[in-house]
């Protein structure tokens, strides 16, 4: 049995590890507000650490590099964001921009004068111009940020997956346990 | 003159040069690859290994892509 335990425990796998996950509803809610936050409530500091540092240090140089017009929500037909997809999963950013981009759209629709909220703080352009404005004056540092502040968001995904369910090669305990005893059962079977 | 330019790349974006530009890949594939291995494993030395082993690919990949890109840019 401590051959076949050993063995296991070579393949480079974390499952000879027992976390605690927590509740993991709330640790991935956490994590999706701010990244980190979800492990760091599960005790596990260092990922969380490294999880916040790596992350907002992305997302932080990717927003000033577009001087911080990279991160905005907007779906209409003249300026389709999509990359607020992935920036979405950067709850504390996402949060701001979509109430940013409701209260413009709804403002635009009564045809009343655009006052934007916190100073224009993660607001969508408020035309085509200004949106032609933002690129020509940032010119590949809009697009470079852009990508950097994408790339956070979908870093910060696979983060809250694994304050969810665990490391993408972690195996429940449980599910351990069953596997060494059937590989000792047929390691029995042969030898006799 | 150009560590302090890559520095300051997110204040004084005019500060670089269009070919230094291409170094901001480089911490965007080194983060990448730490908080994917994060995210696979528990065990730091499996992350490093992972992060590394990742680094790789990637650096590899797009490198890969960037060649062939830049090829066909000159018959642009």
């Amino acid at each position: 049995m401590p051959a076949v335990e050993e063995h296991l425990d070579s393949l480079n796998d974390d499952s000879g590890i027992d976390l605690d996950l927590k509740n993991p509803y709330v640790a991935a809610l956490l994590g999706w507000i701010v990244p980190g936050m979800g492990h760091f409530y599960q005790g596990r500091t260092a990922k969380a650490i490294t999880i916040f540092v790596a992350v907002t240090t992305l997302f932080i140089s990717g927003y000033q590099m577009g001087g911080g017009k990279v991160v905005y929500c907007s779906f209409t037909s003249e300026d389709f964001r999509w990359q607020f997809v992935g920036q979405f999963f950067l709850g504390s950013a996402a949060v701001p921009a979509v109430i940013q981009n409701r209260s413009l759209r709804s403002q635009q629709e009564q045809g009343s004068t655009v006052s934007l909220l916190w100073s224009g703080f993660l607001a969508p352009p408020t035309s085509t111009r200004e949106l032609n404005d933002w690129n020509h004056d940032y010119h590949s540092f809009f697009q470079m940020g852009t990508l950097y502040t994408l790339v956070a968001g979908l870093l910060n995904l696979f983060a809250i997956y694994d304050a969810y369910g665990g490391p993408g090669v972690w195996h429940d305990p449980v599910q351990r346990r069953k596997r060494l005893a059937a590989a000792a059962e047929s390691a029995g079977e042969e030898a006799s | 003159m150009f560590p302090w330019n890559l520095l300051l790349a997110a204040i004084e974006r005019d500060a670089m040069s269009g070919i230094e530009q291409l170094l901001l890949f480089f911490p965007l594939v080194l983060i990448s690859s730490l908080v994917y291995g994060v995210t696979r494993h528990e065990r730091w030395p499996v992350i490093f290994r992972e992060a590394a082993r990742m680094a790789v690919w990637f650096g590899f990949f797009t490198g890969c892509m960037f060649i062939v890109v830049f090829a066909l840019s000159w018959f642009n």
